[in-house]
């Protein structure tokens, strides 16, 4: 037994060893990445005095509105606070509450069954702007699973980097279906570097949803009483989604859409079915638009969200 | 608690070390601790099916004694039939119920007869047709005179609950377990390290194929789209691979688990899809199972003694139950007829045992005519999960119907290219280990501690890395 035990724990201390090795950060300083997006967001949000009009979500809102557009149907300043699924929900609607003030309007259209953050990317926004570091959740005990998720997905996402930089070097391959840059907004917060760019040949993320109780819906009622409490105004959107992606999930969205109108405690202001377009009209996922179907959804998005912006 | 969740990396450890610390050298209270620990193990899922193992538990264990105390055979068979029908009884209710009374409604609406059929809203016990046939099979081994009746309850409880096996396996033999329970276990370095390579090794076959695969899978299976015919193929590809990751992985887990604790298991796979004809694969897949069909259906029908036809006959109805134990679905049914009928030529030109020892035994490559045939085998088999895997015959058809089409040889619009070259690694580890228990039993001390680990190492970040999104056991809904 003692030989067994001496043994176990070695392997564990090697293997823990590299596991602090391989689920290092190594991109998280970059200068300019994705998320750095953030402090311009808020740079712009901040430069406004009256009430404002914010998106928030994940990149299916990032990539697939046109606020300039919108800003111009409702005549109120917009700021598209989206960035990336990955920062997850708890951190977005702490930015949500930490950021709007008495008067404004928030429309909040996370992903389906949007979680946890990913790839440590709330880390990296918060590197980029300091005051992100308020919207970074303390990890207690029972978020243990959450950690050691961060750590898996930081490893996955190390094992991409490699590989697609082994790839590059190898092949000499054109790899970029990402637009990893802050430069891919404009100065409403806005992806626009994907409209212009040819399509990859397929959409990824076209998964079959198992259905059960969103755990978002509370933390999403926790932030609409401090709205409440506070004169703002919250409202739930659906996301845009690919056809395929719909059809496969269609029983499962229901569900969640009918726990959604029961427990959500604010105004859920359109349907699922709302932001569905064909496949096509995505871009590298089943959740980022392309140039036409953006234009669609803006359109729709304006026509519904404009009754609010009115009260 | 699934055997690839945190809760069970948690779980385990702790069982592990109260059962050979806390109750070391005594087999009784060592014998207590598996027996919480099962029925805790099993009480997550749904603590009221607690009452229902209990009842079955002590069903059989008091029927066993009954039946050997029993004076006349009158009586003997009284207390047999007692405990089989009630069994079974439970297990059609949960299991079959639904379908018995919706099947007979269709039957009668073929009659243009309209009928207000009672379903029930039944949640169907984890793990119900494994237990009830670990009882079943106890209580006619003692009516046979094969095995005795233990008159320890929780040396019968500890054979029926314990937890690695609880839920989806194998279906284990009393003559083969419970003596296990009733003696003393030894602790050795050998058994202990080598359980844990076995869970190693299931828990990338859960992880990394089948759950990957399924991903894949079910996108496929589930696309109202026209996909291409190669797609279609493709899909059935990765569900075979699904299902012998996700089962074979949780057996692997299974006697891993169970090794740690000193226990051997029967063994469940063993390399099925390098069969060479279905009687083969039969023998190699899902073992405990058609072994128990053997012992308690083939054989007491008759088995082949009464000649072709009879085995012919015998051969349906074990195929048919064996589909029908799987799920109250006409696709399982189906499935296992379409098994009796790729069998049938083997037995009709007593080709059946053809193909006992492994392929290729002892050589490094197959030959061009064992290729062949292997994969012709794994065509048939996977031709038939199609049915397993599909929600209705009709669904099954219209896929079919798809596959034979101009764009069999055009690209899959769904194309893992990662997944399947890890499942091609796979399958070469899996072949250099065929003539081990499991592919990688071979990793002993022999070989140099640096290299073991650092494969261990390599699995261990291979399951993180590659892992798909946790899908449930297949084989816990049976």
């Amino acid at each position: 037994m003692k030989k067994f035990l001496v043994s176990v724990i070695i392997f564990s201390v090697i293997l823990g060893g590299l596991v602090a090795l391989l689920s290092a950060n190594y991109a998280k300083s970059a200068e300019g990445n994705f998320v750095s997006a953030i402090r311009l967001k808020h740079e712009r949000l901040n430069s406004f005095k009256g009430p404002r009009v914010m998106f928030a979500g994940g990149s299916n809102v990032a990539y697939g509105i046109d606020s300039r557009e919108i800003e111009d149907s409702i005549k109120l300043p917009v700021t598209n606070l989206a960035i990336h699924a990955g920062l997850g929900l708890d951190f977005m609607l702490s930015e949500l509450k930490h950021s709007a003030r008495k008067g404004d309007y928030i429309f909040l259209s996370p992903e389906y069954y949007l979680d946890e953050g990913r790839y440590k990317l709330d880390e990296e926004a918060a590197d980029s702007y300091p005051e992100a570091k308020h919207y970074l959740k303390n990890l207690a005990i029972n978020d243990f699973p959450i950690f050691v998720d961060g750590i898996i997905e930081q490893m996955k996402t190390n094992k991409d980097v490699l590989f697609d930089k082994l790839s590059k070097k190898m092949f000499g391959a054109k790899k970029e279906t990402t637009i990893a840059s802050i430069t891919s907004f404009n100065e409403y917060g806005d992806v626009v570097a994907h409209l212009n760019r040819p399509a990859p040949a397929t959409i990824k993320d076209k998964k079959a949803f198992e259905y059960r109780y969103w755990d978002g819906i509370q933390k999403i009622n926790a932030l609409a009483q401090y709205a409440k409490e506070n004169g703002i105004h919250l409202y739930f959107v659906f996301p845009t989604y690919s056809r395929n992606a719909y059809t496969i999930n269609k029983a499962v969205i229901k569900r969640y859409q009918n726990d959604l109108a029961t427990n959500l405690q604010i105004p859920v202001i359109n349907a699922p079915e709302d932001f569905v377009y064909d496949d096509s009209e995505y871009y590298d996922t089943v959740y980022h638009l392309r140039k036409n179907a953006r234009e669609l959804r803006t359109q729709k998005l304006i026509s519904i969200i404009k009754p609010y912006t009115m009260l | 608690m699934l055997f690839n969740s945190l809760e069970f990396a948690i779980f385990l450890p702790i069982v592990f070390f109260l059962y050979w610390f806390a109750g070391k050298g005594n087999t009784r209270l060592q014998n207590i601790i598996i027996l919480f620990a099962s029925l805790f193990f099993y009480g997550c899922w749904d603590y009221r099916f607690l009452f229902l193992l209990s009842f079955s538990i002590l069903l059989d264990f008091y029927s066993g004694i009954k039946i050997s105390e029993a004076t006349t055979p009158r009586s003997k068979k009284l207390w047999l039939i007692t405990s089989i029908t009630i069994n079974l009884g439970f297990l059609l209710f949960f299991k079959y119920y639904n379908f018995f009374v919706q099947s007979f409604a269709d039957m009668l609406l073929n009659f243009g007869l309209q009928a207000n059929v009672w379903t029930l809203r039944i949640i169907l016990p984890v793990g119900i047709s494994f237990y009830t046939f670990h009882g079943l099979s106890y209580v006619i081994d003692i009516y046979k005179g094969r095995s005795a009746p233990t008159r320890n309850l929780i040396d019968y409880s500890v054979f029926v609950s314990f937890f690695p096996l609880l839920v989806a396996g194998p279906i284990e033999r009393a003559s083969h377990l419970l003596p296990q329970v009733q003696q003393p276990r030894t602790f050795t370095f050998e058994k202990a390290s080598d359980g844990l390579r076995q869970i190693l090794w299931g828990l990338f076959k859960k992880i990394v194929i089948a759950d990957v695969s399924a991903m894949y899978a079910n996108e496929i299976f589930s696309s109202n789209a026209n996909l291409h015919a190669s797609t279609r193929v493709l899909g059935a590809i990765l569900f075979a691979f699904q299902i012998y990751g996700d089962f074979s992985g949780y057996s692997d887990i299974a006697l891993g688990t169970a090794r740690l604790l000193g226990f051997e298991l029967l063994k469940n796979f063993n390399y099925p899809y390098f069969s060479r004809d279905i009687a083969e694969f039969w023998r190699r897949w899902h073992i405990s199972l058609s072994s128990w069909f053997k012992d308690y259906v083939y054989i007491p029908l008759g088995g082949s003694r009464g000649g072709k036809l009879q085995a012919v006959r015998n051969t349906f109805i074990i195929f048919l139950l064996s589909g029908f134990w799987h799920g109250a679905n006409w696709t399982f049914i189906f499935w296992g007829g379409l098994n009796a009928v790729y069998f049938l030529p083997l037995l009709l030109f007593n080709r059946n045992r053809n193909n006992i020892e492994i392929v290729a035994k002892g050589q490094t490559l197959p030959s061009f005519r064992e290729l062949t045939a292997m994969l012709i085998t794994f065509a048939q088999v996977t031709f038939a999960w199609i049915f397993f895997r599909a929600e209705s015959l009709g669904y099954a058809f219209h896929y079919i119907k798809g596959m034979f089409s101009k764009t069999l040889l055009s690209t899959p619009e769904v194309f893992p290219k990662t997944q399947l070259v890890i499942i091609a690694i796979f399958l070469v580890i899996e072949w250099m280990g065929r003539e081990q228990p499991y592919a990688i039993a071979g990793m002993t001390v022999q070989i140099p501690r640096p290299v073991r680990w650092s494969f261990y190492f390599m699995i261990i970040f291979a399951i993180v890395i590659f892992k798909g999104s946790p899908q449930q056991f297949i084989y816990f809904q049976f």
